[in-house]
Formats: C-alpha cells, sequence, structure tokens
C-alpha cells in the first residue's frame, strides 16, 4: 500500500444470517481513502452503505458478521482472514487482526471517528454537552481534568459554537440541530484521529444549517488534514464536498471516480440514472427520469449484473455475467465501473440482445416475482 | 363527483373565477404554557390576588394571505419550523385557526359547522409526509381507498370496489394488489396508495405536506412525475410544501418562501429562483449544493438560528440574521461603517471574538469605519462593556440603539414589485424594495 | 449503524411478506416459541379440567357432599387421611394407586379435589379479568379520546382506586357485600380496571395523533367512525396482552383471598383454601401443600408466558 494511502478495504463483505437465509448486505467492496481527501460512499437506503463503514469501525452486530475481505488502516489490519475457512466453513481470523479491545482503545474514538446522522442519538442527554466532549478529551489523550476542560471548550469555539463557555455546562436538548452536529464534530476531531466516518451527517438539517456544516467541514478539513468517509444518498452534497467517490447498489460499488469525472464522464447507467433523477435547484428540469422499479432485496439478488432489472441499457449478457469493477477511464485519471458497455469488458455486450426491464408500472415486478413464486 | 358540483354552483359569491382558495390573514398561535400550573408566578405589585397567570404562544402561522389559482401547484418552501406544515392543515380547517378565514369557491370555511366542513372535505384533501404512518396498518388496501367515498356516500359497495381497483391503476399500482396490506408495498408505492385515497372523492384541491421527502432519489422521480400527471388527468390544484428547493423548482408553478411564520416572498418559480429579491430567500438559494461538482464550492451562508417563534422580532422576522439590515436613518451611516456595526453587532450578540485589548476589536470591525457623534459614543460604551466581560449588556446596548432604530425593526415589510421573469406578481417582504414598489 | 440494521431487516422482510397483522399470523408468530407453546398446552389441559368440572358439577356436588367426605360414622366411605402420594409412606400410612397424590386431611383425594379447584381458578381468572377490561377499556378509551375534563376526572378516580392497597380494597368489598365468590371476582375486577384503564388511554391518547387518524380525519370521518375503525383497532393489542398476564395475577389474588378465608367457601374444593388447610399438616404431610400450591405456579406462570409471548408480538413498541 502507498504511503499516502490511509485506508484499503479489499473485497469487503458482510452479511447477515436471518431465517430466510443469509443476506449479503456489503458483497465483496474495495476502495482506499488518501490521507487527507473525503471519500464519498452513495446510494439509495438498502445500498449496504452505513453496513460498510460498519463494517470498517468492526461495529457490525449480530446477526451481522464480516465474513471475507481485508480492511488495512494505516499498517494496522482491522478485517483479515486466513484463507482456509475453519471446518464449518467459518472464515478465521488471521493474527494480525486486531482484537475487539485493541479497536475499542486504539483505534475508534483514537485514529477513526464518527459523526451520526441524528445527532441526538449520540448524545447522552442526561448530561451536558461540555462534560461529554470533557470525558472523551480526558479518555482519550489522557489529559488532567482542567486541560480536558479548557481544550473542550476550545474545541466548541473551533466548530463554531456561539458562547463556547457559556454553552458547555448546557444540555443537549437545549441545543439546536445544527448546533448538535457542530458538538460531533467538535467530539469526533477532539481527539484528531486521522480518519472520520461521517453517515448521513447533514440529512437531518436544514439546507442554510447543512451550507453551514457543510462549510465548517471543509474548513476544519483544511486545518487538520483529515480523512474523511462521507456516506450520503444527496448527489449534491457529494458534488459538494467529496474528492472521490464510490457508487453502491445492492451491496457492490458500480463506480468508483474522482468527483467531476463522475459527474461529468459518467460511466455506469446507475450513476446516470440517480443523476437524471433527482431536480436541481440551479436549473429548472422539466421532465424528471426516474429509475423504473425499486431495488431488489439483498437476500436475493438478480443474477448477473444487479442494476439490470431496472438498467434502460440492459441487455442478454447482463443478465448472465456479473462485471466486476474494472478501470475503463481515459487512463490519465482512474475511473473504474462495472458495465460490460465498456472495452474493457470485451463480453459480447454490443451482439448481446437488448432485454425488456421497463417494468411499465412503478416497480410492481418485485412483488409480482415473490407472488409468482409463492403460487 | 355530482354533489361537488351542486355545492361549487351553489355558492354564493365568487370573486375571481381563477381563484381557487384565498387564504385572508390566517394565524395560528399555539399555547406553549403547559400543565395545569403553568404559567402562573407570583406578582406582589399588582391589585388583587398576588397570583398571575401568563400564557406564552408560539406563533407558528402569523397573519398569512394567499391565493391559490385554479390548476396551478403553489410551491411553499421553508426550513423545518417555520410553520409551513401548520399553514397547510390550517387551510384545511385540520387545526383551528386562532384567526383569519379560508376562501373556498368564494365559500368561508373557516366558519363552517362540524358537519358542513366534513361534508366540504371530499373537494380538499391532504396526502402526508410519511406514507407508512398515514395508512392505517390494520386495514387493506381496497378498504383504505374505500374509506373516503363512505364518509361521503359515494356509490354503493361495487361501485367503491371498482372505483379503488381504478384509482389503483390509475396512480401506478396492480389492482390486483387491493387485498394487500400497506406494510408489504415499498416507500414510493404506499405513497400512490395516499394519493389514491386522496383521489377517490374527485377532489379540487390537495395540500401535499413534504409527499416526497421520506423516499429515495429515484422513488421520488418517480411520485413527481405521476403526481403531475395525476394533476393533468384530474384537474387538481396542489399546495405542495417543501423543505426542498430543486423539488419545489421542479413541481412548482408559483413558489412562496416562508419565515417564521410569515410568507417572506412569492412569486412565479422562474422568476423567484433567476431573481430572488428577499435577503433570505438569497440566502437559501445559495446554501443548497448543487450537484454540480465544478460549481463554486463555498456559500455564503446564514449565521445562527432561527429566533424563537414565541417571541419573533418585531418588524421583519428576518432581521437578525438578515446581511442587509438596513441602517438607522438618524446616524447616517456610509457603507463602509455600518457593515462594521453589524458585523460587531452580531459578534457581540454571538459573543464569537476573544476580547483582548480596544484597538484589537477597533481594527477587527471598524478599520476605515467613520463612526462620529452619538454612534460613535455607543460603540466605545459597548466595547467597554465586552472588554469588561459584559457581553449580555454590550448586546442589549447594540440592539437597543442600532438594530432596533433600523427601518427593519419598526414596520412589517410587504412590497410588490415588478416581475423580470414573466407577467406575475412579484411580493417580497422586504424593506430594501421600498423604492420599487408599483402601486399594489 | 442503527439504521443500516433496520434496512439489513427490511431486506430480509421480503420473503415473509404473507400478512404480518391479523390473528392467524399473531398466533403462529407467537406459538414460535417452545415456552409459550408448553403454556399454552399446560392452559388447554387445565382449561379442559375447569371445562370437566363445570360439565360435572351436580356429580360434583354429591361427591362433595358424600363420597369423599371424612365422616366418623360411615368411616369406610372415607380413606385415611393425609396419605403421601402414591408409592410414598409417612406416619398415616403408605399411598396407593386409588388416591395418587394423596389424601387431605379429611381423607379426601387432592387429585379431585385439584381437578374441581381449577373450575374456581379458571371461573375467577375469566370473570374478574373480562370485567376488569370491559370496564377499565371503555372507561380509558373514553377519557384519552376525548380528553380534559373528562379525562381528568375519570383518571382521578382511577388513581384513588390505584392508591388503595388491594387486599385491603377486595377485603373491605367483600365484608360489605358478602364472603361469597362472585364478590371475590368483582373485588377483584376493581383492582385490574385502573390497570386497563390506564393502558388503553395512555395507547389511546398516542393513537390518536398518528397521522392515519388526522388522515381520516381529512378525508371525512366522523368521529365515531374514526374511534371504532382507527384507534380502537390500533390500541387493543397491549390490552389482549395485559388480559392474558391479568388473568394469571387475578388467580393469584384470589388464592390469596381463599387462603385468608375469602372467597369460595368450604367444602367447595379451591386451590388456595386448599392451602390454607394444608398449611397446618405441613411438617407431616408437606404433599398435602405441595400440589395446590404447585397447581397455581403451573398455572399462573402458564398464563405469563403466553402474556409475554403475545407481548412480542404484539406489541409493536418491543420489537427491535
Amino acid at each position: 500500500m502507498s504511503d499516502d494511502t490511509l485506508l484499503e478495504v479489499r473485497n469487503l463483505q458482510t452479511q447477515f444470517d436471518t431465517d430466510e437465509g443469509a443476506v449479503r448486505a456489503v458483497d465483496g467492496i474495495s476502495f482506499d481513502v488518501k490521507r487527507g481527501e473525503i471519500v464519498g460512499l452513495v446510494g439509495e437506503s438498502g445500498a449496504g452503505k452505513s453496513v460498510a463503514t460498519a463494517s470498517i469501525l468492526r461495529l457490525v452486530d449480530s446477526p451481522g458478521r464480516i465474513v471475507g475481505g481485508e480492511v488495512t488502516f494505516d499498517g494496522k489490519t482491522i478485517v483479515g482472514f486466513e484463507d482456509e475457512p475453519d471446518a464449518r466453513g467459518n472464515p478465521v481470523p488471521r493474527d494480525d487482526m486486531l482484537s475487539d479491545e485493541e479497536m475499542r482503545t486504539d483505534v475508534r474514538g483514537q485514529e477513526m471517528a464518527i459523526i451520526l446522522q441524528d445527532p441526538m442519538e449520540s448524545l447522552n442527554p442526561v448530561f451536558t454537552v461540555g462534560t461529554q466532549l470533557k470525558e472523551i478529551i480526558q479518555l482519550n489523550r489522557d489529559l488532567p481534568s482542567k486541560e480536558a476542560k479548557a481544550l473542550a471548550v476550545e474545541m466548541l469555539r473551533e466548530v463554531g459554537i456561539p458562547n463556547a463557555e457559556g454553552r458547555f455546562g448546557e444540555y443537549p436538548h437545549e441545543f439546536s440541530g445544527g448546533m448538535r452536529q457542530r458538538v460531533l464534530i467538535a467530539m469526533a476531531l477532539a481527539c484528531e484521529p486521522s480518519l472520520i466516518i461521517a453517515d448521513e451527517p447533514t440529512t437531518a438539517l436544514d439546507v442554510t444549517v447543512e451550507g453551514q456544516i457543510l462549510n465548517l467541514v471543509s474548513d476544519l478539513q483544511e486545518r487538520y488534514d483529515t480523512s474523511f468517509i462521507w456516506v450520503t444518498h444527496d448527489l449534491a452534497v457529494v458534488a459538494d464536498i467529496c474528492d472521490r467517490v464510490n457508487v453502491m447498489y445492492l451491496g457492490e460499488i458500480v463506480e468508483q471516480a474522482p468527483v467531476v469525472e463522475l459527474f461529468y464522464e459518467t460511466k455506469h447507467p446507475y450513476t446516470q440514472a440517480l443523476l437524471d433523477s433527482v431536480p436541481r435547484p440551479d436549473q429548472t428540469v422539466e421532465e424528471l427520469v426516474p429509475i423504473e422499479g425499486v431495488m431488489p432485496e439483498a437476500i436475493d439478488p438478480p443474477s448477473g449484473c444487479r442494476f439490470h432489472t431496472r438498467c434502460p441499457e440492459a441487455r442478454e449478457v447482463c443478465r448472465r455475467h456479473e462485471p466486476e469493477l474494472r478501470e475503463v477511464g481515459d487512463g490519465v485519471t482512474p475511473h473504474a465501473g462495472a458495465c460490460f458497455r465498456h472495452e474493457a469488458f470485451d463480453a459480447g455486450y454490443w451482439e448481446s440482445d437488448p432485454i425488456e426491464t421497463g417494468v411499465s408500472n412503478f416497480g410492481d415486478q418485485l412483488l409480482t416475482e415473490q407472488e409468482e413464486a409463492s403460487q | 363527483m355530482s354533489t361537488a358540483d351542486e355545492r361549487s354552483d351553489g355558492a354564493t359569491s365568487r370573486p375571481d373565477d381563477e381563484t381557487l382558495v384565498r387564504i385572508d390573514g390566517l394565524t395560528k398561535h399555539f399555547d406553549v404554557t403547559g400543565g395545569l400550573f403553568g404559567g402562573l408566578h407570583l406578582d406582589f405589585d399588582g391589585d388583587g390576588l398576588p397570583l398571575k397567570r401568563t400564557t406564552s404562544e408560539v406563533r407558528a402561522v402569523d397573519d398569512v394571505s394567499l391565493d391559490i389559482e385554479r390548476g396551478e401547484t403553489l410551491g411553499l418552501v421553508g426550513e423545518s419550523g417555520c410553520g409551513k406544515s401548520t399553514l397547510g392543515r390550517t387551510i384545511l380547517q385540520l387545526i383551528n385557526p386562532t384567526a383569519g378565514d379560508v376562501y373556498f369557491h368564494g365559500r368561508n370555511i373557516a366558519e363552517l359547522s362540524k358537519e358542513e366542513l366534513r361534508r366540504a372535505r371530499s373537494d380538499l384533501q391532504m396526502i402526508f409526509q410519511d406514507p407508512q404512518a398515514s395508512l392505517n396498518p390494520r386495514m387493506k388496501v381496497g378498504p383504505i381507498v374505500e374509506e373516503p367515498m363512505k364518509y361521503h356516500s359515494m356509490f354503493d359497495a361495487d361501485g367503491r370496489a371498482r372505483r379503488a381497483r381504478e384509482l389503483l391503476a390509475a396512480v401506478g399500482l396492480d389492482p390486483q394488489h387491493y387485498n394487500r396490506y400497506p406494510h408489504q408495498f415499498s416507500g414510493g408505492q404506499r405513497q400512490r396508495i395516499n394519493l389514491a385515497r386522496a383521489l377517490s372523492v374527485d377532489p379540487e384541491f390537495i395540500v401535499c405536506d413534504e409527499p416526497t421527502s421520506a423516499l429515495d432519489a429515484s422513488i421520488q422521480a418517480q411520485v413527481l412525475n405521476t403526481m403531475r400527471d395525476l394533476q393533468a388527468e384530474f384537474d387538481l390544484t396542489y399546495l405542495f410544501i417543501s423543505h426542498d428547493l430543486s423539488v419545489v423548482r421542479h413541481i412548482s408553478d408559483r413558489v412562496a418562501v416562508m419565515y417564521l411564520g410569515k410568507i417572506v416572498e412569492l412569486a412565479d418559480k422562474e422568476e423567484l429562483f433567476e431573481n430572488p429579491k428577499h435577503p433570505y430567500t438569497k440566502a437559501l438559494l445559495s446554501s443548497i449544493p448543487s450537484p454540480d461538482p465544478k460549481q463554486s464550492r463555498r456559500r455564503d451562508v446564514l449565521e445562527g438560528d432561527v429566533p424563537d417563534p414565541v417571541d419573533p422580532p418585531s418588524g421583519c422576522r428576518f432581521r437578525t440574521r438578515c446581511p442587509s439590515l438596513i441602517a438607522p436613518e438618524r446616524y447616517h451611516f456610509d457603507e463602509r461603517t455600518w457593515d462594521g456595526v453589524r458585523s460587531f453587532m452580531r459578534a457581540v450578540d454571538r459573543q464569537t471574538f476573544d476580547p483582548h485589548d480596544r484597538a484589537v476589536v477597533e481594527s477587527e470591525f471598524f478599520e476605515g469605519s467613520t463612526l462620529t457623534g452619538e454612534a460613535e459614543r455607543i460603540v466605545e460604551r459597548a466595547i467597554d462593556l465586552v472588554l469588561a466581560d459584559e457581553w449580555e449588556e454590550a448586546a442589549a446596548l447594540l440592539e437597543d440603539r442600532f438594530a432596533n432604530e433600523s427601518v427593519c425593526a419598526g414596520r412589517e415589510p410587504a412590497y410588490s414589485v415588478d416581475a423580470e421573469e414573466g407577467d406575475g406578481e412579484h411580493f417580497v417582504a422586504c424593506h430594501l424594495y421600498a423604492d420599487e414598489h408599483g402601486d399594489g | 449503524m442503527a439504521s443500516e440494521t433496520v434496512e439489513a431487516e427490511e431486506n430480509v422482510a421480503g420473503p415473509t411478506f404473507e400478512s404480518r397483522v391479523g390473528l392467524r399470523h399473531t398466533l403462529s408468530r407467537t406459538l414460535e416459541n417452545t415456552a409459550t407453546k408448553l403454556s399454552l398446552a399446560v392452559i388447554v389441559v387445565i382449561t379442559g379440567t375447569a371445562l370437566f368440572a363445570f360439565v360435572d358439577a351436580k356429580l360434583l356436588d354429591y361427591y362433595i357432599a358424600n363420597t369423599y367426605l371424612y365422616n366418623p360414622r360411615s368411616a369406610p366411605l372415607s380413606s385415611q387421611p393425609l396419605l403421601p402420594p402414591v408409592g410414598l409412606s409417612n406416619e398415616f400410612g403408605t399411598g396407593t394407586l386409588a388416591h395418587p397424590l394423596g389424601t387431605d386431611d379429611r381423607g379426601r383425594d387432592i387429585v379431585i379435589r385439584l381437578v374441581y379447584g381449577s373450575r374456581i381458578a379458571m371461573q375467577v381468572a375469566l370473570v374478574s379479568t373480562t370485567i376488569g377490561m370491559v370496564v377499565g377499556t371503555t372507561v380509558g378509551a373514553v377519557a384519552g379520546y376525548y380528553g380534559g375534563r373528562v379525562d381528568d376526572v375519570i383518571m382521578r378516580l382511577t388513581e384513588v382506586l390505584y392508591s388503595i392497597p388491594f387486599l385491603v380494597l377486595v377485603i373491605a368489598f367483600m365484608t360489605a357485600f358478602g364472603r361469597d365468590l362472585l364478590y371475590a371476582m368483582i373485588g377483584v375486577s376493581l383492582v385490574s380496571i385502573p390497570i386497563f384503564a390506564r393502558l388503553i388511554r395512555s395507547e389511546v391518547l398516542s393513537v390518536r395523533e398518528a397521522t392515519y387518524v388526522e388522515a381520516a380525519k381529512a378525508v371525512g370521518g366522523r368521529d365515531r367512525d374514526i374511534l371504532v375503525r382507527h384507534v380502537i383497532p390500533n390500541s387493543f393489542a397491549p390490552v389482549v396482552v395485559q388480559a392474558t398476564l391479568q388473568m394469571g395475577t387475578n388467580i393469584l389474588i384470589v388464592a390469596g383471598l381463599s387462603f385468608l378465608g375469602f372467597g369460595a367457601q368450604a367444602p367447595i374444593p379451591s386451590w388456595g383454601q386448599m392451602l390454607s388447610i394444608a398449611r397446618n399438616y405441613m411438617l407431616p404431610n408437606p404433599w398435602f401443600s405441595i400440589w395446590p400450591g404447585l397447581a397455581i405456579l403451573v398455572t399462573v406462570m402458564a398464563f405469563n408466558i403466553i402474556g409475554d409471548g403475545l407481548r412480542d408480538t404484539l406489541d409493536p413498541r418491543l420489537k427491535e
């Protein structure tokens, strides 16, 4: 792994064991995060974005478990398995994989921090904001109480909380949503982690507050040189803040590119469809082109390319073979896509017959399939 | 339906054929005093018992007047807590207004009896934000869609079932799904069920309260397209409430912007998005991230939070955050000086700087300013207070002597200016446009 | 993270698409649990026994009056008192197959007395719980739906009821009206009225605010329609759960009353009263007290386990 790569995710797989079978919520994703960059993880709900970040933090709870792949962070093995599974077919953790205890004490909070969508859930309502921030600082930085408090006030001021000293002693409910999100950012930054995972941090906020937070994050990111994984469903936020983007669909990454290339040289029909389906604030779009249907269930993903059931470009080959993520760019800027339409694949897409995917009526396909199955 | 037609024909006055809903001075205040003994306090200065009760009210919607034209989609945007949902519900009389009238076809529905209002509801429908929560989980889709027809005694049971199936098809669902429960559908499909239910009684006017904000982007586009198609097919008028400016730009004909219980700007869509006048609208538009990575990443964002609606600012409600607050006339500030005073005022109020010595403060805020006379004395005094750590007193002094002297604090603005795009009316509640104000 | 778990659950929810609401589904979901299944079997057996005892009431009276009643003058009819279960022996003799669980202080067969005791237990469970549930839910639903003054008055009254220790309440009630089993049941239902009233009230209060209730108003529903079609069906699940739990509790209360000499009067056999008598013979024949104790324990536990099982399937607040 090159020097400036902070996080390397290779073929990560996380599944949920349910009565109906294993749900492969994350199915073999690979991406890197370099030092000081903001990497986007975009997708609709159910794409597996949050499971992916939970896996990187090793916070997947039962019935979910990480079943394969490698995650390396700053030279430490967060996820790593032996080549051979054990007798029952379960993956065996490698010796160099960090223990749960090491993850808790050395990585989470210290080196990796997380900012969640709902700040109220991450703050304990019975303690003052200051106490909670101070505690995190004391815990992770080994500072005496007085210095920790001074640093906490300093951090609150840093994230733009007015009258930081006065508000130190207030409770979370006395803060507005945007102010709470600022407190969480302060908490995440307090230990100067090298990676912050932000899981839809602005989704619950109003536009003007979202704007404030995005500005704040850009500023802080420049000052602290922290890397971010920014999980969101909002392409506008991605365009605004990210350096590189991964687009997820049904547990897989379908396109991976620097942000400008992703928007201007879109290589995957799903990304294109997402872009076409959102109305724009800066120009009037007369007709939106929606993506037909709904995302299939992860328990029973479509054969071949997972997007083929909704893809306007789908052909026979897409149903039969699964495209992996391949370099499809111009050779100058790295740009990976998982679609047979590109030369890199040579899978006979152009010779293959187009298939009818236009579910004329709004995504009843899933239910119809189930009906057939039950009959 | 025939019942609806008869009623509208029988309406006594129709001032304007184009206007379907006229909202006049609509106001809703919520009492938030709370509890049996809430608001009680001791007061020994007054006469009689020393026990007094003061109530506090959230002024969610305050004196809003609007005309909604037949067949249009009026977008209503604003941030959470601005009162847009309350306005929608108050128009439909789902919440009783504190004051004001709502005329539907010239008939004041705010004065109807309970039963009259209930009957009138066949023309006035609503779509809610959460498609799942607005469907009774224990009822099947068919009965859900038939329910309104039952309440308004339309058709017999067979006729209702037939119409329900037709409606399911019209909103893009499979009529075979008549016997399913709501949880068996995806979010977008549930919102379609809501649409079918609202349409079942052939309404003329539908209030849509954030109908797509709970949906994924791709599903949102499907639902928005369907809503447009249905509007044409069923001859509907929408009041489309949303916090999402992009969606509003897509679906609306005209757009109203709401802030803290008031409409601050109202214009045709293109006019509003291309030539926003009100500083709040401008701030909103500049805050939204645009799905174009090549555009500038830096936005001018608003500072601070929305003031408490229990005690909103006098005059223009946006003035406490307004970047274009008008200078009080009595001090004869030049632009540079007023900028300095204004940012100093905000900084003191929010306590955002660390005061060490007078020179630093003065150079930070008043470099190149020409403060003279009374204004200079006030600023000097405020800096003294800040240096003595008396932030609140300093803030109060500045507010009292500068902010409250502005025309923005004195009078409530309401102007109509010439539209640059199209020939529609452009209403803007900002004193900056006092000079451009036409005769309207 | 939590949100993603939900997403994942949504994903897997697909194949289990058959109705998630409705009685059949509730039952089948509830019965997935082995403990619940066993408990239901227990209740079915006890109910069957009780029904048999009901049908056979005439026989019962005859039986109580004559067959096994200890009568010094007709000694051959009665057995040796205080016999242990079959296969064991104590100072009074050795257990026989004729009295598999032994005999009581008057030589009556314990199996038969337990069977007839179940009649009282189930009667109490059913009658007192039903009275409490019907009165409690009506009162509570009215309070919750109309709110304001009505709510204040009703809820203050139930609080008064709630504040009296339940044994004192029931005993006072029975002292005033009579020591009969009927009054015991009414007295016990008094105890559960405030429980049901509060439960449904809080439920109605939240359902009343649900968007689908607002939607029903928006489409032009009358109050009555909204109550019947939307509010009550969606508030009732916790009441069903509580009713099941309450059956167990009420059996326990009445057993306690019988133990103290209230409730079913001798010679009608009830479990509580059997315990009360057996208390005097704890040392010479502990079995005498173990059996009715066990009967109470098993029945009450079965009701509670079923109640918990129902709660898991019916009460959405406890899901996840």
